[in-house]
This record gives structure tokens, sequence and C-alpha cells, in this order.
């Protein structure tokens, strides 16, 4: 049986055919794309139905975010999220809330609609907009409820009266300790991870997990996504992750295929050593089911957070003479990436700051004069700051990037005033000159540091418009049709599917996003706005609900 | 001196610093082997390299290992918040802790790290420095920034700050007997570098001699002691004992009943102390009353202890 999707035009994302208006599928795979006249030798040969749902509308290629991190994802979806700014998601569009009043207005009713015998939990909080809410705040509106408010940026949370009896803070055990704060019951940072090393038992729970992932499901959907990296399977705990993607996320109603890039250090550790991790990983494979899978991929870090300003700068540095955070040190990682290197491993390498990717660089062309390597796939993974000396070096040695674009909409400003001076605050993400350098890029959201949604990504790229409005560094946007292969068959080079999706032909599974009008009628200023309706998943329709 | 922020109860920490090969290891079995009855509880990168004769283990998981004499192996493994709690969970049959930071820790943000953490406190601060690569590594193009820190942080530049935290600080050098005289010289000239505020030079003398040894006194006797009489002796402890931690037998005159209520922990940090209830472990309160006190101190630990 043979379904034929119509569309007043599709996308391929092939630069042989780029447009078509029919789509023939098999099994989940594309059997021809071109016109409903040009399908005719199939036709004649099999049954067929005509899916005429989408003639007014755009098929693309199935969206791809090449690195997030759904555990992640599954521990923050199931809080109340009560923010300045606006977040979209498939069960509610969450408005922004900008005052205090709103906020504990919101704090209030949140209260009221949830279940009082659970804990409650919200994320997003912000004192700019928010005023300050503490312990004292908390108790008059939760009463003897547990209760948790996650600052914006993950640093910092406050707990009322009732969370800390609860989890069995006591006074004489946290006060004056630095960065905590008991009668405002405020932790963070330092005081913040023993705060969660307490909150764990709720919110790494099966059943808090459960819920999260299947948030996450949605969202990943409802960002018209088919395809997704889970960039450091391990993060948290390799088996625990394993076992709750595949029981969660491996299930029929989910519209997408998960790529798992194991954590290095993590294989090494549970492991006994390096070698022995590099052998783990690669039996990895052996357990593959079509929904979730490990190839040989690894992923493997340079510096620090690039949020919490840690990124190991070159000179002249951050301006306040702080320094950045190696996460693996220098001389381990050429050891760790000379083994999976040698092995045939394609390796992925978190780098924030230039000296981080100074480093990765570094260590890739050591290996290259050892062991020369051509399709090796390296990738730059997030892409903070870079000088255009180093892109060269990308490109000659035959890199990739995946970038977080996220970073120049919400930091560029800030990290202009308070971090690294305005020059290299506006030249983060240097995407542009990847495109003069035809180097191959991709876009991701690292969600949930960012929101999960691959158009507003390339829209990103294309604008390179800050959240204040402001247009920064516009010599390094990169054009429209760039910025659709990064979200579509770039990224699906960048995890080594794309043979598999990633564009529309004959052989690829058929994964499709259904748009309301095309990208390249839009122009790129268009993309954040653009309708999706519905995705297609190996040939299977799941309309986006609300759309 | 003391602060307020710290507890009796509170771990003492000794936070060893120095990139990767200059020897921490070495300087951790070294506290290990000569532990004279201090449980340390070890917190390491990697287990791997320790020296744990294996007729020494008494059990192990994944990322612990309990020693037959009380001492406890942690793998940080990456997440040192989880190590910390596991090592807070085992506090009350734990002396000491010995914190192996990783090669390129930012000392200061390690250290706040530490000082933050409910249950621990910072005492101290060693480098381990490898003679023979110190100068290039502070040179090198990608940890020069955090070695040149690690060595300022370790030479402090102003006199009271030593004292002011109450922490400890020292360095020590390694392979040394790969090195002239001459050489060694010119790498502890080039050290004071990062001293240059420091007008005083005795100072690094004393430091640049290595941490202050240990020295251990592990006083026990067996059956109940009056509380008065214990008490008093406490008060007899010198100041050159900077820790003293273990369990006690005690009856006193509002609890004349010599039930198995009265067993108690002492926690004894420079001259302030505390005596908490404790009776969790039923078994030992079934068995002999023994009390079991260990004193430690930078210097030796007269007999006279022992003998109240």
């Amino acid at each position: 049986m043979i379904t034929v999707f119509v569309a007043k035009k599709i996308i391929t994302m092939t630069e042989a055919q780029p447009e078509a208006t029919a789509v023939a599928v098999r099994n989940g795979i594309i059997l021809e794309v071109g016109s409903l006249d040009s399908l005719k030798p199939w036709l004649e040969h099999d049954e067929y139905e005509i899916v005429e749902d989408y003639t007014e509308q755009v098929l693309m290629p199935g969206l791809i975010d090449p690195h997030l991190h759904p555990i992640m994802a599954a521990v923050l979806l199931p809080m109340q999220f009560i923010t300045a700014l606006e977040w979209k998601f498939p069960w509610e569009i969450v408005p922004a809330t900008t005052t205090r009043e709103a906020y504990l207005g919101k704090l209030r009713t949140s209260h009221e609609q949830t279940p009082k015998d659970e804990p409650f939990f919200t994320w997003g909080y912000h004192r700019n907009w928010h005023g300050e809410v503490n312990r004292i705040v908390m108790d008059e509106i939760f009463g003897p409820r547990p209760a948790v408010v996650w600052q914006r940026s993950f640093h910092e949370l406050y707990l009322n009266t009732a969370m800390m009896e609860h989890l069995g803070i006591e006074e004489e055990q946290v006060k004056g300790r630095p960065q905590i704060d008991y009668e405002k019951g405020h932790f963070y940072e330092n005081g913040l991870s023993f705060a969660i090393g307490r909150l764990n038992k709720i919110i790494m729970s099966q059943a808090w997990l459960g819920k999260g992932l299947e948030r996450l499901k949605k969202v990943v959907h409802y960002g018209g996504q088919t395809t997704v990296g889970d960039m450091a399977v391990g993060l948290f705990d390799f088996n625990l992750e394993w076992e709750a993607v595949e029981n969660i996320i491996d299930q029929p109603d989910s519209p997408f295929r998960v790529l798992g890039v194991p954590h290095a250090r993590v294989m090494s550790h549970i492991n006994g050593g390096h070698k022995q991790g590099v052998e783990f990983a690669k039996t990895l494979p052996e357990r593959n089911t079509n929904k979730f899978r490990f190839s040989n991929k690894i992923k493997l870090f340079t510096d620090g957070a690039f949020f919490s300003q840690l990124a190991m700068l070159k000179e002249p540095g951050y301006v306040d003479g702080h320094i950045g955070e190696w996460l693996t040190v220098p001389e381990e990682y050429e050891v760790i990436a000379r083994l999976y290197w040698q092995a045939g491993f394609e390796i992925h390498v978190h780098c924030t700051g230039d000296l981080g990717l100074e480093l990765a660089i570094d260590t890739l062309e050591k290996l290259q004069s050892e062991q020369p390597r051509f399709n090796h796939n390296y990738t730059i993974e997030h892409f903070g700051f870079s000088t255009p000396e180093q892109i060269h070096r990308i490109k000659r040695l035959g890199a990739n990037v995946s970038a977080n674009v996220y970073y120049l909409h919400e930091l560029s400003d800030s990290y202009g005033h308070h971090g690294v001076g305005f020059e290299r605050a506006s030249e983060m993400a240097r995407i542009g000159q990847c495109e003069r350098e035809d180097v191959l890029l991709s876009l991701h959201s690292d969600f949930p540091m960012a929101p999960a949604l691959p158009l507003n990504s390339a829209w990103v790229a294309f604008t390179r418009e800050n959240c204040e409005g402001n247009i920064v560094c516009p010599n390094e946007r990169v054009s429209l049709d760039k910025a659709l292969r990064a979200i579509t068959i770039d990224a699906a080079r960048i995890l080594g599917l794309d043979d598999e999706t990633g564009s529309i032909r004959a052989g690829k599974k058929a994964d499709f996003v259904v748009l309301d009008q095309s990208p390249y009628d839009v122009g790129g200023a268009g993309l954040k706005d653009l309708e999706i309706l519905a995705t297609v998943f190996e040939g299977e329709v799941f309309p986006i609900s609300g759309a | 001196m003391f602060e307020s922020r710290a507890f009796l109860s509170d771990l003492p920490v000794t936070l060893v610093t120095g990139y990767l090969g200059s020897g921490k290891t070495t300087y951790i079995n070294e506290r290990l082997s000569d532990a004279h009855g201090v449980r340390y509880a070890v917190m390491v990168n990697d287990f791997g390299e320790l020296n744990i004769d294996a007729e020494l283990i008494a059990a192990s998981t994944e990322r612990t290992i309990s020693l037959t004499n009380g001492c406890v192996c942690c793998s940080l493994a990456d997440d040192m918040d989880a190590a910390m709690e596991q090592v807070q969970q085992l506090a009350h049959e734990l002396d000491w802790v010995l914190f192996e930071a990783s090669g390129v820790a930012d000392p200061e943000r390690i250290k706040t790290k530490i000082e933050a953490r409910p249950g621990f406190a910072l005492r101290e601060f060693l480098t381990i420095i490898d003679v023979t690569r110190i100068k290039s590594l502070a040179q090198d193009k990608y940890i020069g920034q955090h070695i040149k820190r690690q060595l300022q942080l370790t030479h402090p530049s102003t006199p009271d700050s030593t004292n002011v935290q109450g922490i400890e600080y020292g360095t020590r050098l390694s392979k040394t007997d790969l090195l002239s005289a001459a050489a060694i010289a010119d790498v502890q000239s080039w050290l004071a570098h990062f001293n240059s505020n420091n007008e005083s030079d005795c100072d690094d003398a004393r430091k640049s001699d290595g941490m202050p040894r240990f020295f251990t006194r592990t006083v026990e006797k067996t059956g109940f002691l009056n509380r008065k009489i214990f008490e008093h002796w406490l008060s007899t402890v010198g100041p050159e004992i900077i820790r003293m931690k273990g369990f006690v037998y005690l009856t006193d005159d509002n609890m004349p009943d010599r039930g198995a209520t009265n067993r108690y922990l002492l926690q004894w940090v420079s001259g302030q102390w505390s005596l908490e209830l404790f009776n969790s472990g039923g078994s030992e309160t079934d068995g002999p009353r023994r009390s079991r006190l260990i004193m430690i101190s930078h210097a030796p630990i007269g007999e006279h202890y022992a003998q109240h």
C-alpha cells in the first residue's frame, strides 16, 4: 500500500530537485518525490491512497536538533513555568510574566490549580522582573505545602519552610555557609548543589522523570522534529537514562528517533579506564532499536559552561580577570581523543570558549598527522567564542560545527556589558564565516538550555537579533538556505544519519514537517512565526494539536 | 581562628592540589599508610592509582572502597556533590578528609565549594609542585593560567591569610631527586615571585616544607567514665591538639542508670567541644563499654593524655 502526500509545495532540501508537489511513501520509505503525474509508474504497480489534507500547505524534511539533553529536560518539564519570556508548549503557551504583582498572582493560582498533596515546583523566576521572592513570601503563599522556586538560569533556588523540613535541612547544618541564606531559604552556586542533592529524591524519581519525558516527547514533536541527538548519554546516570529513554521514548506514540552519543568520561568510569570505556562504547549499538540507537559517536568536553562564564578564553580573557574552567585536563583530553580516534569513532566535543576550541583543534591536528582520516565528522559542539583564524583551521582539518546560536540571542548584550566586552560578545557563534568557508554547520538548542524550536534557531542564525532587539554582528549572519540546511540535511550529516533522513528523496525515511507557508516565501525573518501543523515520521502522520 | 560557620561536627578537609603527575597520589598514599588510627575519607579522581592492599579491603562498591582500618576511599568520578554526600553519610565514623583536586581545578573555586558544603571544613591546603615541570607548566598555553593561580593561592600575598579562615597553607616539592641542588634553588627562587607582596621569607621556609605531619594518639578505656571527671579532663587538653573525636560511655549524676542509653559522640575542635547522645549502633552497646578517642595534632602528643 502506497501513501501519496500532495502539497502546495514540497521543499526537498536536495540540490537536484529542490521543489516538488507530491511524494509517495511505502512502509515508511520514500519511493519517489515529484508530481502526481511523475509518480505514476509506482501507482500503477500497487494500491495507493492520496492524503489531501495538506494541499494548501508546505512539506519539508522533518527537522533535526542534533544536540539536546532528554534527562535534563525531564527534570525541568514537570515544573510550573512562570517566566519573563514567553514559552510555547504544546500543552500551554506560557505568557510572559514581567511584574512582581503578576508573578505572585501566578504563584497563587498555580498553587491552587495543582494537587496540594504534591510538592510545588516552579521554574523561571528572575529578580529583575519579579522582585525578591524568598522563604517568607513563599511560606505565606504555600503554607504547609513544600515548595521550590527555581531561578531562570538554574543556578539558584528558594525553598519554603515546609520543603526544608521535608528535605531534613536544619538551621545548624547550613547557617552561615557561603552561598546559602537560611533565613531566606536561598541556595545558589555551591549551596545549590547541596540543595539539589536533597531534592534528587523527588526530581530524579521514576515518577518525576516519567512525567518529564512524556512532556519532552510533546516538546520535540511540537518543534517539528523527527530526529534528535542525546548529546551526552550518562550525564546523570547511564543505565537510568538508557532505561528511561527506552521505556518512555522508544514507544509507538513517539514521532521521532533519538541518536544517543555516550559521554566518554562516563564510559571510562563505569568500565574502570579509558581503554575499557572505548571497548564498551563499541558494544552499545548491539542494543539498538529503531527509535533509540547508538552509533560510532562519542562525546568529549573541553571547557566549562558558557552560561556560567566558565568558558576558557584566550587573551584578553574576561573583563573582570576571572578565569574559566577545564572540564577535562588538556593532556587527558588528548589521550582520550586519541583512543577514540584510533578506534574509528566520530568525536563530538563540547567547546564554549576560544581556548577550549583551540585545544580541540590542536588535538585534531595532531591526530590527523598521526593517523589521517577522511570523513571523520569531528564536530565542535556549542561554539561560543572563536577567532576567524580558528575557522580556517576547522575548515582545513575537515571538522564540523554544531552551534548553539541561542547564546547570541540571550547573552550577547549582557556579556558585552558584563563579561568579555562588545567586540567578542557580538561575534559569539561565528557562523557567517562557517558559511563563507563552507564548513558543515548544524544548529542546536541544547534544550533545556534554549527552546527546542529549530525554526527559532534558524531565525536567530539568519537575523542575529538578540533578546534586546538589536542585530549583533550582521556580517556573521548566515543565508536562509544555510540556516535551513543546518536544521535538516546538514544536521543529519553531522549525526551521520544523512543516508536515512534530512532531505526528501527516493530511499530515505518519510520524515516530514508540515508548515503553513514556505520558509523561502516568508524569508528568514519570518521563520520563527511559521506554523507547524503536523509531522510525519516514517510515513505516519502526527498532527500537532492546537495548531 | 575558628569561625562561627564551622561546626564541631564538620569533617576537617585537607585539599591536595597539583598538576597531573606531580605526586598527589603519592602524598595521599603516604598519609594513608601512616594513618595511626586516623580514619580518613580519601576522595580521589581515580582509585586505581591508590596503593590499596587487597587484604585491607573490607567492602567495595562502584564508587567507594571501605578499608578494614576504618578509612574509606571515594571516587569523585565527575560528581563531587554525590561523593561529598556519600562521605557525609559516614561522617560520624570518620575523622579527616583528604581531597584530591583535579589537576586543573581552580583552587579558589574548589575551596569555595568545600567551604560552602555543610558538614565539611577546609583546614589544610597543600599544593604539590613537580620541580622538573613547574616552570614550563606555568607557560603552558592551556593551563598556564591555572598553574599560576594555584601558586598564587598557595603563597598568599597577605601574611595573615593563612590564619584568617583557619586554613593552613603549604607546598611540597616533588621529584627533587631529578634535579641538581642549584636547579632546585632556581625553582625555589622562581616560586618566591608568586609571593611578591610578602616581605617575610621565613614564612615561606616554613611552608615549603610541605604540610606538617600528623601526630595521633588513641585513648581507650573500658567501662563507664564519670562525666564530671571526663569534662575536667577535656579542659586539660592543650592547644596543640587540633582535633579529637570518638565515642565515650559516660555516667552522670542525672543518669545513674547504666542502661544502653549513655554512649556519646565527642567532637573536639581547637578547644571547643560537644557531647551528643549517640545510640544508633546497637551492637556496640551490648558489648563491653569501650570508650575510644583519637587525638590529632601537628606536634607530638604527650604520654600523659593516655594516663587518665
